[in-house]
């Protein structure tokens, strides 16, 4: 006997429970089911916690733009779950850097997102022979712990059914239209199903059968340290090139460290080539061997106290990115509807604050039917 | 025990694509089993052979190590100071990949931690060199001497350690062309020798070409030090002075002779008369190229084309993995 609703979101990250709200507004019965133990665990809590503002895209416009709308539209309705406590610090390099501060500082000013030159003492945390100038700005730190209440809240509220420690597994079309998913907890028969696994999106689609979307996924590595005194009010990113960033990690209590050439151990592409294997898999099998006392090394050439932080643990998770995201600095959402199946829809992006161009996308897509 | 320290191999070479497989080999082995913590930085400055397409391969087989190609060729000070720039190590070892013997990197390393902060390799058996060679090097170390007040050893090689404060050091003097010898002079690093013998990957041997070595000389003499231009400075007043005075005598044999040649006097003073302004013109303009040359002119000295990491395939590591024994087969010994 199979569970039937109207749409089922596969993944119980912060995109399949915002879409789930979402869709809960013109669904009468929605259902999701999330692999883990709880919601918003692994991608969705696993990150730099960085609401975007716009300043992490100085060479596209474009993107800086729409993230900056983002950022205050997020600040808004999740205003509960964001970090005050912590100023945002952008230093620029003075070797390596894709853009000198002056470029940086009139890329902002199109935006419209607030700059100013950072105070004395802030700046002197800086070696400047190697950064050219530091900048205060407006980007907020969110707490995974509280956005994942709100976000429990506002699904339980919107009539939604979570089923945890649920894995999706195959699936077919029903003869009388949707789509049949085969789970650990049994079948369920839904008019519409959307795939938000993130790293894990590939899965149905090779159990079933279905054609793999390109994606890449490499094996990211955070550094949970704690920092002395003087950064411990500070979130530092060093741009514009192969740098770090020092950001504050409100679950523990830390500070993450992550480096764009230490981040990153190792990649693999899901594609019809080779043999598809599971996120999961790979981070059970692989040897992980931290990369902290390079990425503390490098950044302590940039910010000296970083020599004194104090490892503790890291965070290790899969982070799934678009082929072709690494040519430009575009970020776009991947939203593929009806994708093999009529009425199974994937969605895949990798930043928490773009999350409004999947709900406008869906909103279009439904419009136009 | 390995101890815990994180050890920088940086090579700055150019076209040596044929030599890397082995060298990159030979150092990952090394490193791995002497050090918890490593990079292996490749400096490509403007090769013009089959290095690019030879490296990616390498990045996908061994993990911490960096390629960075510079947009065209540099003086070798120039590109020491791209990947001193770059390397994080505690220590930074630089060699070369082909006639630099791996086996050195401990011994070096380990006479660097014992207190020294520079430590610079000396070739043992330095290669054969012409009679022109040495002659020009013994006028050389000479002039070195007396102008800029520096005396090169010799024998050294593009083999040396430096700690990370000598590395924050060196790479604070931001000058085209340094001789690092002279960079650790100003600084106040007196280095340290360590004789090893050199080898070839290749089988070819590094020529030390008089042309080069005439180039880096003039080079040191000229860009660190405005004695060059001092002395310039000196010839222009005292050719000043001695055409003044000859100017002088002109008129002076003009007015206390009596049969002076028509025209002579005239055409004499107009020589001596240019002869005086041209020195002069020439002692302002050398002071006031030393002046510029004093000053530290904020251009970037070198611009990275491209830079690369290791980005290790884990579909290999994972089927290594993942497949299982079911029987103890023999193990080869690694």
């Amino acid at each position: 006997m199979a569970e039937t609703c109207d749409a089922l979101i596969v993944g119980g990250g912060f995109y399949g429970l915002y879409l789930a709200a979402f869709l809960a507004k013109r669904h009468s019965r929605i259902l999701l089911v999330e692999r883990g133990a709880d919601l918003m665990t692994r991608a969705s809590y696993a990150n730099q916690a960085r609401v975007h503002g716009g300043y992490h895209y100085p060479r596209s416009v474009l993107t800086a733009g729409r993230s900056r709308a983002n950022y205050s539209r997020f600040l808004d309705e999740f205003h509960d779950a964001i970090s005050d406590r912590f100023e945002a610090i952008y230093a620029i390099a003075r070797v390596g850097s894709q853009v000198t501060a002056e470029q940086f500082t009139i890329a902002m000013e199109r935006i419209g997102a607030p700059l100013q030159r950072a105070e004395l003492k802030v700046r002197s945390l800086f070696d400047s022979s190697r950064i050219e100038d530091v900048f205060l700005v407006e980007e907020a730190a969110f707490d995974a712990d509280r956005l994942r209440r709100i976000m429990a809240e506002r699904v339980a509220a919107a009539g939604v059914s979570v089923k945890l420690h649920t894995t999706a597994n195959r699936a077919t079309p029903l003869p009388q239209g949707g789509v049949r998913v085969e789970t650990s907890g049994g079948a369920i028969e839904a008019g519409e199903v959307y795939v938000c696994g993130y790293a894990q999106t590939n899965a149905i689609a090779a159990a079933s059968g279905l054609p793999m979307i390109p994606l890449k996924h490499e094996l990211a590595e955070m550094a949970l340290i704690e920092v002395p005194e003087p950064l411990k009010s500070l979130g530092i990113t060093v741009m514009d090139g192969p740098f770090f960033s020092c950001m504050p990690f409100p679950p523990r209590g830390l500070h993450t460290l992550s480096h764009v050439r230490y981040t990153p151990h190792g990649q693999w592409f899901d594609n019809a080539e080779v043999p598809y294997q599971t996120a999961d898999r790979v981070l059970e099998v692989v040897e992980k061997r931290s990369a902290f006392p390079h990425m503390m090394r490098d950044a302590a050439r940039f910010v000296p106290s970083l020599a004194s932080c104090e490892q503790s643990g890291s965070l290790w998770e899969v982070k799934t990115l678009l082929p072709r995201s690494e040519a430009d600095d575009s970020r776009p959402i991947l939203f593929r509807a009806n994708h093999g199946l009529e009425g199974l829809h994937v969605v895949m992006g990798g930043k928490i604050d773009n999350v409004y161009d999947v709900a406008d996308a869906i909103e279009q897509a439904m419009v136009s039917q | 025990m390995k101890p815990d320290l994180l050890i920088s191999v940086l090579a700055v070479y150019r076209d040596q694509a044929g030599v890397l497989p082995s060298f990159l080999a030979e150092t990952a082995a090394l490193l791995g089993r002497t050090y918890s913590n490593f990079e292996i930085v490749l400096l490509d400055n403007g090769s013009t052979d089959a290095t690019p397409a030879a490296v990616r391969p390498l990045l996908q087989q061994y993990k911490c190590v960096r390629y960075l190609r510079l947009t065209r060729p540099l003086a070798d000070e120039t590109a020491l100071t791209a990947g001193l720039d770059t390397a994080i190590g505690d220590y930074v070892v630089t060699l070369h990949p082909d006639f630099d013997p791996v086996s050195e990197i401990p011994a070096m390393v380990d006479l660097c931690r014992a207190g020294n902060e520079v430590v610079l390799g000396k070739d043992r058996s330095p290669p054969e060199t012409g009679l022109a060679y040495r002659a020009a090097r013994s006028v050389f170390r000479r002039v070195a001497k007396r102008i800029v007040r520096f005396d090169p050893a010799s024998g050294l090689t593009s083999y040396r350690c430096l700690s990370r404060s000598a590395v924050n050091a060196v790479t604070r003097v931001r000058a085209r062309r340094r001789n690092l010898g002279v960079v650790l002079e100003d600084v106040g690093l007196e280095p340290v020798f360590h004789p090893y013998s050199r080898v070839s990957r290749s089988g070819g041997s590094p020529q030390p070409s008089l042309y080069r070595a005439v180039r880096t000389g003039l080079s040191l003499l000229v860009h660190h030090s405005a004695a060059p231009l001092r002395f310039v400075s000196i010839l222009g007043v005292l050719g000043s002075a001695l055409s003044l005075l000859y100017s002088l005598y002109v008129i002076a044999i003009y007015l206390f002779k009596d049969d002076v040649m028509p025209g002579w006097t005239t055409l004499s003073l107009q020589v001596s008369g240019l002869a005086v302004i041209a020195f002069v013109m020439l002692t302002l303009i050398g002071e006031s190229v030393g002046r510029v040359l004093d000053e530290q002119l904020d251009r970037p000295l070198y611009h990275i084309r491209e830079e690369r990491a290791s980005s290790v395939m884990l579909a290999d590591a994972t089927r290594r993995n993942v497949t299982d024994h079911s029987t103890d087969e023999p193990r080869r010994a690694a």
